[in-house]
């Protein structure tokens, strides 16, 4: 009995080569239509949600450095971090950056403070195209050489970012302070 | 010899469908990896309407909460009995109790503003937000009215289809 089907089996191997011939060409033509569709699928893959999404993501991860970059100064590299100023920020904010005096300069270098800022909480309100703004709670801690035996001063500060999206990179249009509405 | 070749041939054409079906197979999963990164399972700003509403929703509660009127104090009990749930409720009655305790009967009135509110996650079940909120305080025998700031942020969970925060935290 056993003999028998292994015969039978070693027959029908033999004349198909271990698999019928339609069934050989049937995969390929299965794989070529899988490779093809597949080809087709990632060229159009990604959508505008997902596009969004990843965008979204983006502009709030970028924004909260770039807010904590325009919140932190020291006077002993003051040039150094001007220049960050400098690079984070476009349009008119850059501007004027741009176009700071010797004085201004001389301002920051005279008042003697160093400051870090750490955004504690931060979320996008709108996000467009090329354009996002973001609220962020920022915790500023700024210490007065000025006065050495002042303790550092830590400032619970609300922001509201305006963003723009240049190159492909996120730099910040404008900041504002979120003041209280008294009404 | 035919039969050497005809195998060879046949177990070429095997080994370019299954090369195939591995390319193509690649190729669908990248497909769909774009079509759904990880960054669209929060629909924050991405699905507008839903985004739109958990805004408001948690706009009008933290306003309810936050407000409270000495010549109707069952107003901000029903808010906090509508809007808060699990800690943000317990932290919701620590704070009130201080507050009530510190002054029982200075007709205290509380007005809560939100200034604006930014959805950081969105999923079909649960949100979390910042919102900055202004709160302004009036008393009995005081002349003008304090206002503060406060940076808060907010989780919330969506129960019998409304958004009720079950936790919050003053940043």
């Amino acid at each position: 009995m056993a003999d028998a089907s292994t015969q039978a089996g070693d027959v029908v191997a033999e004349a198909h080569g271990g698999m019928p011939r339609w069934a050989t060409w049937g995969l390929l033509a299965a794989a070529l239509v899988v490779m093809v569709t597949g080809f087709l699928a990632w060229r159009g893959g990604g959508n505008a949600d997902a596009e969004l999404a990843e965008r979204r993501d983006s502009a709030l991860i970028d924004g909260r450095r770039l807010v904590e970059t325009m919140q932190t100064m020291d006077y002993r590299a003051a040039d150094e971090h001007l220049d960050r100023w400098r690079d984070a920020t476009a349009g008119v904010l850059h501007d004027q950056l741009e176009n700071l005096t010797e004085e201004d300069r001389q301002v920051v270098v005279d008042g003697k403070k160093r400051s870090t800022a750490r955004v504690v909480d931060a979320a996008l309100t709108k996000i467009g195209d090329d354009s996002a703004v973001m609220l962020a709670a920022v915790e500023v801690t700024t210490i007065d050489d000025a006065s050495p035996e002042a303790k550092p001063a830590v400032k619970r500060n609300r922001f509201a970012a305006d963003l723009v999206l240049r190159n492909g990179t996120w730099k910040l249009e404008n900041l504002q302070q979120v003041a209280v509405n008294v009404s | 010899m035919t039969t050497w070749l005809d195998r060879l041939r046949r177990h070429g054409v095997l080994a370019l469908a299954v090369l195939l079906l591995v390319a193509g197979g690649a190729l669908w999963l990248r497909a769909h990896q774009l079509d759904n990164p990880p960054a669209l399972d929060n629909a924050a700003l991405v699905d507008t309407g839903a985004t739109a509403q958990a805004r408001t929703e948690l706009a009008a509660a933290l306003v309810g909460v936050f407000s409270y009127d000495y010549a109707d104090p069952s107003a901000s009990q029903e808010a906090a009995d509508t809007f808060l749930a699990d800690r943000a409720r317990k932290e919701y009655d620590v704070l009130v109790g201080a507050l009530l305790e510190q002054a029982p009967g200075q007709k205290l009135i509380l007005s809560a503003t939100v200034q604006d509110i930014g959805i950081k996650e969105l999923r079909d079940d649960s949100v979390t937000a910042v919102a900055f909120l202004d709160q302004r305080s009036e008393r009995e025998g005081e002349k003008e009215a304090t206002v503060s700031a406060a940076q808060l942020d907010v989780t919330a969970r969506r129960i019998g289809g409304a958004w009720v925060i079950v936790d919050f935290e003053v940043l």
